[in-house]
């Protein structure tokens, strides 16, 4: 028979997870459930409206605008990042290149000093008539213009955050420019990973740079990228302090720039809508967790094909 | 094997013990007695020598404790939501113009904040000695022997019906109350003026021969904006904006508006979104912004290097505004700012002549929470910080604000010349402005409001920028009465406010 100090044991190991599991994520999750059933108006006028906030939801033309312009972006998101991780981690893993480990720390590092600062930093670069990004647009079209003349000279007076299409371009570019580097740094490990022999047995067959990369390195990459996919996704679905910084107002123009977790900042911090926030949150919440589980099972049929 | 708790659960335990102790045993600093929630280094420098004087004159002790931005709303959200109290409820919290809104969701009587009403109606009053003291017409005053006396304007005359001299609530300007009340409540106390004017590049209008003071209406500012750019422009000076206006932002959009007495929510619930005054001045601003007969720019870095530069050449300044271009004006490298000498002040042009001649923008309140442990402490430190002469003193020496009471705006600094301006007196025109001020109303609705009006003013700017001003007018009275139609949905279905729709009227 099994001794009581036995028995307690792994409860008593688990006990300061658990407490602290209880008090600050289960019943945080189940008050917000509860929330989301409610009209609130300050902590002592709260009307039971049951799926009201839901039934709501689903016809508020914001919120899907929120989900459309977050949906774009974390595809062009996703992509992209991957695409461009992938691109550094090749030319970081070249065995010929120098001073990697400086490279490597300079991609990295925007990652280190969060979305805030790059929002504050871009809203810098892509000041009107003094940011560094319109000054080079315009000396640099400027030049081109002059020997040919159907380019359009761009002038400084672009305004990022004045045209839908741009302020969603000025988000997703400070988007990657703080997410690359940290995907390439995964996609870095997994390439120091591949098997050599593969590379020779490959170059011996006849293979050609393009051929070995489709054949071997981008195979061997598939698990990271999928992971990276997942994680990007996730992000991705969460953005809020770039477009927030950036502009001041956050939807940016005609609500080119409003994403779920705006929207739900917005009702629930300035309109003062906890009930209706915290349903948008469980929708968000439900959202991520069907794309993920979409995302993992195409991970996991890609894996069986590859066995 | 035989497992038992063992060592590492003991660490643990002893760690976790000791920690703990350590955390409980810990001495927590005294609460000071006066404890105040800021939201801005500046409260901080303003506010640091005059709670110096009060709380030493009373033995007490104060805490300036500043919680920046959006944390400050969230924090005291949490504050209200718990219904908290003791010792972590403060006794004063600023709270910005734009955060206000939310905290006025529950009814008066169930708001996280203190009403101030009775303090308004019942402190402050107006004292007089002998009934030759100094007085205006229409004040009212306490006489020292207990009669209320009203001033006509030549002498004091004491007035059996009345039973009490102005307060508080009659000698701070009306029209500041408003943004802080809540179905006739007053629930902060009022910070501030802010009244609008302009401020221009007087040397580069006159060069360009437009006189920019002389315009009285918003049409002809428009064109002498224009012929302004144009002057430069065949001088090869590009780009050289009129006028600092924002191409996304609503806000100076709705200050527009205000001068034209509409609060896109009033406070009586009507939703004024699709009031034809709103798609004329909406289509009006677009073409300042967008467009060949475009006049304005938003700043790009900060409108003080933008006004030195010359590339924007008058922006909107309330009074808040000019500190700010005084400390951010590019200097010669002797400390001497470039621009000085040639910036002017004007008041703010007119749609009709009934408009107001100048508008507010931004604006801080101070109030105390419900759970306050001592709110007659909190207002007695709210008069000393806002409306006494000491207080005043050390304001103006420092950001050179009106104050909201009247009063006080005899101050010497109010009546200086300023250098940035060429020696003219810029805070005479404040004064003679503020007693124009329109309401500005805030109700939970109105976060909502300003939302749908940015995304009115963005589709106007596109619409501008790609087909003209064709049928513009037209085409926002239709993109605001959606956004009205949305706005009511939402009210109606939180019982916000009782909704009422625009009314059905004609833009003269």
């Amino acid at each position: 028979m099994m001794s009581a100090s036995r028995r307690c044991a792994p409860w008593l190991f688990l006990a300061p997870f658990l407490l602290l599991f209880a008090v600050f994520w289960a019943w945080p999750l189940l008050r917000s459930v509860v929330l989301s059933l409610h009209h609130t108006a300050g902590p002592q006028h709260q009307t039971y409206v049951g799926l009201g906030n839901y039934v709501f939801l689903l016809q508020d033309p914001w919120f899907w605008q929120a989900v459309w312009n977050t949906t774009r972006y974390t595809v062009l998101f996703v992509v992209c990042e991957l695409a461009i991780a992938v691109v550094l981690a090749l030319a970081l893993n070249h065995p010929r290149l120098r001073l990697r480990g400086v490279l490597r720390f300079a991609f990295f590092s925007p990652h280190l000093v969060g979305g805030v600062f790059v929002a504050l930093l871009f809203s810098l670069l892509l000041a009107q008539r003094f940011g560094l990004v319109n000054v080079l647009l315009d000396q640099v079209s400027g030049l081109l213009h002059s020997v040919l003349p159907f380019i359009p000279a761009t002038g400084s007076e672009i305004n990022w955050g004045g045209r839908p299409e741009l302020a969603r371009l000025a988000v997703l570019l400070a988007g990657l420019w703080l997410s690359s580097g940290y995907a390439m740094l995964f996609l870095l490990a997994a390439l120091q990973h591949v098997d050599r022999d593969l590379y020779e047995a490959a170059e011996l067959d006849g293979a050609g740079p393009w051929q070995r990369f489709r054949q071997v390195t981008l195979p061997a990459l598939m698990p990271t990228l999928g992971f990276l996919a997942l994680m990007g996704m996730i992000g991705a679905f969460q953005l809020f302090e770039l477009p927030y910084v950036l502009f001041q107002n956050g939807s940016g123009p005609e609500g080119a720039t409003l994403t779920i977790v705006m929207y739900l900042y917005q009702q629930g911090f300035q309109t003062g809508d906890l009930g209706y926030a915290a349903a948008i949150g469980w929708a968000f919440t439900l959202m991520v967790l069907l794309v993920s589980l979409f995302q993992l099972r195409l991970m996991r049929r890609g894996d069986g094909e590859r066995l | 094997m035989p497992f038992t708790p063992g060592r590492p659960l003991l660490v643990l335990l002893v760690l976790a013990l000791v920690s703990g102790a350590a955390v409980v045993l810990r001495p927590t600093p005294p609460r000071a007695t006066l404890n105040y929630w800021i939201f801005a280094e500046a409260h901080r420098h303003e506010l640091t020598p005059i709670l110096d004087g009060f709380t030493r004159e009373r033995g007490l002790t104060y805490d300036l404790d500043l919680v920046t931005g959006s944390a400050l709303g969230t924090r005291l959200e949490s504050l209200f939501m718990s219904q908290a109290r003791g010792p972590q409820v403060p006794e004063l919290v600023n709270l910005e113009i734009h955060q206000v809104g939310r905290f006025f969701r529950p009814p008066a009587d169930g708001m996280g904040m203190l009403d101030l009403t009775p303090y308004f109606e019942t402190r402050g009053e107006r004292r007089i000695a002998t009934p030759a003291d100094h007085g205006r017409k229409g004040w009212a005053a306490r006489h020292a022997e207990g009669g209320i006396y009203v001033h006509d304007g030549s002498a004091w005359r004491l007035d059996p019906a009345r039973t009490r001299g102005d307060t508080w609530k009659d000698r701070i300007i009306a029209a500041r109350f408003t943004p802080w009340m809540k179905d006739g409540r007053i629930m902060g106390a009022p910070q501030d003026v802010h009244p609008m004017t302009i401020t221009y590049r007087e040397d580069l209008f006159r060069a360009a021969g437009v006189d920019l003071a002389a315009c009285r209406t918003w049409p002809e500012f428009h064109r002498a904006g224009l012929s302004m750019q144009e002057y430069w422009r065949t001088k090869g000076v590009q780009p050289r904006h009129a006028m600092e206006l924002f191409e996304v932002s609503c806000d100076l959009l709705q200050l527009m508006l205000l001068q034209r007495g509409v609060n896109l929510v009033e406070a009586d619930g009507r939703v004024r979104l699709a009031d034809p005054l709103v798609a004329e001045t909406t289509a009006f601003y677009a073409a300042l912004v967008a467009g060949p007969q475009r006049i304005g720019a938003d700043a790009g870095l900060n409108i003080a290097v933008e006004l030195d530069a010359g590339t924007i050449c008058a922006c909107f300044t309330p009074d808040w505004r000019i500190f700010y271009l005084r400390h951010h004006a590019p200097t010669d490298g002797r400390g001497k700012r470039k621009m000085e000498g040639q910036l002017r002040m004007m008041p703010l042009p007119r749609f009709a002549e009934s408009d107001a001649p100048t508008s507010t923008w931004g604006g801080t309140c101070v109030i105390i929470p419900r759970t306050c442990p001592d709110p007659d402490l909190a207002f007695a430190a709210i008069e000393r910080c806002f409306y006494s002469r000491e207080a005043c003193d050390v304001r103006l020496a420092i950001n050179s604000m009106l104050p909201p009471v009247p009063e006080l705006w005899d101050h010497p600094l109010l009546h200086e010349g300023d250098p940035l301006y060429g020696g003219q007196r810029i805070n005479e025109l404040f004064i003679e402005l503020a007693p124009h001020l329109p309401p500005r109303v805030m109700t939970p609705a109105t976060s909502l409001a300003m939302e749908a009006l940015t995304q009115v003013q963005a589709k106007a700017v596109t619409r501008v920028r790609t087909m003209g001003t064709d049928g513009l007018a037209e085409a926002c009275q239709e993109w605001l009465r959606a956004a009205e139609q949305d706005l009511l949905r939402r009210i109606a279905r939180l019982d916000l406010i009782s909704p009422v729709r625009s009314p059905a009227r004609v833009a003269p």
